[in-house]
């Protein structure tokens, strides 16, 4: 079956040019994702938002959107899948290539927001943003990053168990 | 024909499931195509030809019989060994084309290689090779976007080919395509790199047709 090591090289190539396959869809990603992860670093920028238990519900919001977000990422590839299966690629090397792809887009993306996130709250809470929106603000950010990839990997790992036409029928 | 048939269809029943009424599209088909045979499978649009290319190719799997390729029962053959065995042994032209539009004429060829963990000289040396066979060497660098459906066709084709599969299976080549570029790929289909190759090819024009060794007619079935 190869999963999920051995073909990790092929994984790698593709996962890198998904950014080319589906630039539309990289795009999207980018903005949805970044502003998500804009709007939770502006809310943890408030001093004391952190140890506050307000903190607890918006992180699994902002856990649970990011994993939305890369959900309806994968399925605009979907019909990208039942191409690579039809050209040979294995279940393992597509579902590794998404996951890599993912995790990269989720983390630019994340980048970008938290940069965002830190830019419109600093004018209200100057230096004293990096108080508050610290280390526990970022873990959040990673894991909803992880979680997000893991949930779309898996998703594709599910749907390419399915037949080259099923798929291509389901894609439309 | 002499030999062993390469692809066997014995008793095969296709039904999809049209939203609660099912439509059949084969109720006990037979069908055997020998080594290095070039058959056309002729017929109206809804026929089934296409639904028959994906029996053989693995992508779709029948409600009853059994489909062997290379004597491989791939009818039954898990899905996590059908992507190996399609990698190996067919090559498919589908009717869409199929090529990734942001993708460059190489990288779009490469593909199939890539996944079979071949390295980055041999898959140069050989999409090279593919895109000069079938005349589109000269947009290796062109993104398929950019492309004439028949250039995309000549694409499609040195991709199906590069792996150098034993069998090639082709689905509607001549659609969409004008007199001269039909001429260039019929021309293509009888040339050297396709000696020895089993060719299956679906068509609803005649002019596939004389080119082929073998036809057969699918009729449709009427609801």
């Amino acid at each position: 079956m190869g999963f999920p090591f051995k073909s990790f090289g092929t994984s790698v190539w593709l996962g890198l040019k998904f950014f080319r396959i589906a630039w539309f869809r990289v795009k999207l990603g980018v903005l949805t994702l970044s502003m998500v992860a804009a709007s939770f670093t502006f809310f943890t920028g408030f001093r004391g938002f952190e140890t506050s238990l307000t903190f607890i519900p918006v992180s699994i919001i902002m856990a649970v959107a990011f994993s939305a977000v890369m959900l309806h990422l994968v399925k605009w590839s979907i019909h990208d899948v039942a191409l690579f299966k039809a050209l040979g690629a294995n279940r393992g090397t597509i579902t590794l290539a998404v996951l890599l792809e993912l995790t990269i887009l989720g983390l630019l993306s994340s980048a970008l927001g938290v940069t965002v996130g830190l830019g419109f709250i600093f004018p209200l809470q100057g230096f004293k943003v990096f108080q508050s929106a610290g280390v526990l603000t970022l873990t959040v950010v990673l894991f909803s990053v992880l979680l997000g990839a893991s949930v779309g990997a898996l998703s594709v790992w599910r749907e390419s168990k399915r037949t080259v036409a099923e798929i291509l029928s389901y894609a439309g | 024909m002499p030999g062993e048939p390469v692809v066997k269809l014995e008793h095969v029943k296709k039904v999809y499931d049209g939203q609660g009424k099912p439509s059949s599209v084969f109720e006990d088909l037979n069908l055997e195509v020998y080594k290095g045979e070039f058959l056309a499978i002729f017929g109206p649009t809804g026929c089934g030809k296409t639904t028959l290319l994906n029996l053989i190719a693995g992508f779709d799997r029948p409600q009853k019989g059994r489909i062997y390729v290379k004597g491989v029962e791939v009818s039954s053959l898990p899905e996590s060994k059908l992507a190996s065995f399609r990698r190996r042994n067919l090559g498919m032209v589908f009717q869409t084309n199929n090529l990734i539009p942001h993708m460059t004429v190489f990288e779009n060829v490469e593909l199939p290689l890539v996944f079979s963990g071949l390295g980055r000289a041999e898959r140069k040396q050989r999409v090279e090779e593919a895109l000069k066979a079938f005349w589109v060497s000269n947009y290796a660098d062109r993104k398929v976007s950019t492309l004439s459906v028949g250039e995309c066709r000549m694409v499609s084709l040195a991709r199906a080919m590069v792996t150098d599969p034993e069998i090639v299976l082709l689905d509607e080549p001549t659609d969409f395509l004008d007199a001269l570029t039909v001429d260039l790929l019929l021309s293509s289909l009888k040339g050297k790199l396709m000696k020895g190759k089993t060719l299956i090819a679906t068509t609803h024009r005649g002019r596939l047709t004389r080119v082929a060794e073998r036809v057969i007619r699918l009729k449709k079935r009427l609801p």
